[in-house]
């Protein structure tokens, strides 16, 4: 071969390599863990987990920092190649931090649970404690549950995990078959915690045995929802679920068959909500179904026009719900507020910017937190908005 | 519409879609879908390929000849760029044969390779990417998802910790590299191989130290197609060497045999002169219309200009032009 074709070629399979590489490292192709957590209110303040990896707490009335943003940091691996970071590296945060008297708790990417101390206004910078090295084996998804002075969530090595609240002691653990990225539920003593092993598991939170299983057709990631003596559940199969809480076993699925007029057609991916007697059921399809709580039938459904992966809130008998971007090019959200009572659907917001976070609320405020690291206050009685900026600590 | 979203609908999604089907046939088993699914696609794709190794393999034969023209030529570029088209021409080869081939399946890999990082979906971000892809009137594909990551020793969607994975890797490729080496007299020219035969296959070794084993099982699996293909084609090519340090004839097809080079005076100036490729014996009677691929495929070659040759070394006879 000429050693012109040759270098043609040499270029060539460079220029292959290279592309894979370069889209390995951006949207094109591999995506990085950013993260999207959501936050909680307690006591005038708002702590949040940022897409920086960091865990930062504003004041409810001023916007301004309660401490210095607090940075989780994991030791990466080293590779010297492409868009894997070497040395140590902010830790992406998924689910929401959560308060236990003067302690905040935070769970990471890098599969570790942080617990700071909180006091006299002010977030403090030392960890009181990180669970130990080893003691987790898998990425945190899900987000944390704290009942009982005991810490409860499941990780990407699909074992269920129950610590010690006060000094992150290991308590329990308990194996399913798949990962876990599902935020249990605490009902009583019994545990709810869906996997993707297609199923549901009811634990006694006492020692983390099993009381029962219930299997579905798809993947579980949302949270499971107790009321009435049943738990509710949406699955990548496409269906929602009621089981009895002390049998485990199936009361109703909807839709009841795949050949049903206008069933969901993308995943349960978001957090049901229970209300009045009627599940709120989100779908990555755009649309919000209405079922009824008691016999699984259809009562509405509101039509979006974009994917929900954000778990909606309840404020004032209005189902707050945020949609996200239908393709990755187009970053946009939108929040809607949906009346129980009358099944009208007004918009709230509409931002140029992606949200996957799930919302949180105080009293009348619903807060979003979107993919550019923006936190936004909406007024759901008036639709007023504040603009809070996690990455540059001040607020607007 | 972008193109990046003509990309998605056209060739990833269905892409996609088909490899989670497959994945149902093969007991889950998402290592076994990426080594079925790369057969069928290199399959599909055997015509190209095969186009693009018969042409590097006619390349390759020509290289002593083109040797001659540049050392001929090698103070009138413009000439040896003429005679060297010209030799091309007349053999039936062209170097658009080795690289648009290359060049058609090139997205056809892209698209292969980032249909199985999708499908190895790990993070939360590339899950709701995924469910963009999934076709709403293919149920199966919702509940399939996420496929079963283990195969073997391997955790699919992420790279092999065993470090063999690397080695296979870069094994195959070396193998596959070196079958499409030619030797080479020439110290440049096996420098050159050199650098080919090993920086290729260390750097895919590299890579797969840091993408999921998944992407590696279809780079052995893909290799190894390759392999298969070239020795059913154009034989051991540079292997032939390892064994035993005896070069093995590639015993399925007559080699062609080239006569010397001739040259005919043209030109008042020195170095001027028209090539004459000399045909072997065995081409004689060749169909005129057919291209240079199908002769070889008949296990002929060249015929459509052996007889105007034939006459050429007639008229020239006894003329034929000093070496300078």
């Amino acid at each position: 071969m000429k050693n012109g074709h040759k270098r043609v070629l040499l270029i060539l399979a460079l220029l292959l390599v290279g592309v894979m590489t370069v889209s390995g490292c951006t949207t094109a192709g591999r995506q990085m863990a950013q993260g999207w957590a959501g936050g909680v209110v307690s006591d005038g303040t708002i702590f949040v987990g940022s897409m920086e990896g960091k865990l930062v707490a504003l004041g409810v009335s001023d916007g301004n920092l309660r401490g210095d943003p607090i940075t989780l940091v994991a030791q990466a691996q080293s590779s010297g190649f492409g868009c894997v970071p070497t040395g140590s590296s902010a830790v992406a945060v998924y689910g929401s931090p959560v308060v236990n008297g003067d302690l905040v708790y935070i769970g990471g990417y890098d599969g570790k649970v942080r617990a700071y101390l909180f006091e006299s206004g002010r977030l403090r910078a030392e960890p009181r404690w990180i669970s130990r090295q080893g003691d987790i084996g898998g990425s945190i998804i899900g987000g944390l549950i704290v009942a009982d002075g005991r810490i409860y969530f499941g990780a990407s090595d699909g074992i269920v995990y129950a610590l010690d609240a006060v000094d992150g002691h290991k308590l329990w653990t308990f194996e399913t078959g798949s990962k876990i990225w599902s935020t249990p539920t605490v009902e009583g003593d019994t545990l709810f915690i869906g996997g993707f092993d297609h199923k549901l598991y009811a634990l006694n939170t006492a020692d983390g045995t099993q009381k029962w299983v219930f299997e579905t057709e798809g993947t579980i990631v949302s949270t499971p929802v107790v009321s009435g003596g049943r738990v509710y559940i949406g699955s990548f199969d496409r269906r929602v679920y009621a089981v009895d809480t002390t049998s485990g076993g199936e009361v109703w699925r909807f839709p009841e068959t795949d050949d049903e007029v206008d069933t969901p057609i993308g995943w349960f991916w978001a957090t049901l909500l229970v209300h009045n007697g009627a599940v709120y059921a989100p779908n990555l399809d755009g649309k919000v179904y209405v079922i009824d709580a008691t016999s699984g039938n259809r009562i509405s459904d509101f039509d979006l026009e974009g994917p929900i992966s954000s778990a909606p809130v309840l404020v004032n008998d209005r189902v707050i719900v945020a949609t996200t971007s239908t393709n990755r090019a187009k970053q946009e959200g939108k929040v809607f507020a949906l009346d129980t009572t009358s099944r009208q659907q007004t918009m709230l917001q509409d931002f140029e910017e992606s949200i996957h976070a799930p919302l949180f609320a105080d009293g009348t405020t619903v807060y979003v937190h979107t993919m550019e690291n923006f936190l936004y206050a909406i007024d759901t009685e008036t639709g007023a908005g504040r603009k809070y900026t996690l990455s540059a600590e001040t607020s607007e | 519409m972008d193109a990046g979203v003509i990309w998605d609908t056209v060739v990833l999604s269905p892409m996609i879609n088909v490899l989670i089907v497959i994945s149902d046939y093969l007991l889950n088993s998402f290592g076994l879908t990426i080594i079925i699914f790369t057969m069928i696609i290199r399959g599909v794709m055997y015509p190209l390929t095969r186009r693009q190794l018969k042409a590097s393999k006619g390349m390759q034969e020509l290289q002593p000849k083109i040797a001659e023209i540049r050392k001929k030529f090698a103070k009138d570029k413009q000439r040896r760029a003429k005679e060297e088209m010209a030799l091309m021409k007349q053999s039936g080869v062209s170097p658009a044969g080795c690289l648009l081939p290359m060049l058609i399946q090139m997205p056809v890999w892209i698209a292969l390779y980032q249909s199985i990082i999708r499908v190895l979906a790990a993070t939360p971000e590339e899950f709701l990417n995924l469910s963009r892809h999934l076709y709403d009137t293919w149920p199966q594909v919702f509940y399939l998802v996420p496929l079963e990551s283990k195969f073997l020793w391997l955790d699919l969607s992420v790279p092999d910790t065993m470090m063999l994975m690397p080695i296979l890797v870069g094994g195959s490729m070396w193998l596959q590299q070196k079958m499409m080496t030619p030797e080479s007299a020439d110290p440049a020219q096996q420098a050159q191989g050199r650098m080919m035969l090993w920086m290729m296959p260390l750097m895919f070794a590299f890579f797969t130290l840091q993408f999921p084993s998944g992407l590696a099982l279809y780079w052995v699996a893909s290799n190894i197609i390759s392999i298969v293909m070239q020795y059913f084609i154009s034989g051991w090519g540079g292997l032939s060497t390892l064994f035993g340090g005896r070069k093995v004839e590639d015993t399925r097809k007559p080699p062609k045999r080239y006569a010397p080079i001739e040259y005919k005076q043209t030109g008042k100036h020195a170095g001027d002169a028209d090539i004459v490729v000399a045909r072997p014996s065995e081409e004689e009677g060749s169909d005129d219309e057919t291209t240079g691929d199908q002769r070889e495929d008949r296990g002929r070659g060249y015929s459509d200009s052996y007889e105007s040759t034939k006459r050429q070394s007639r008229r020239d006879k006894g003329r034929r032009p000093k070496r300078r």
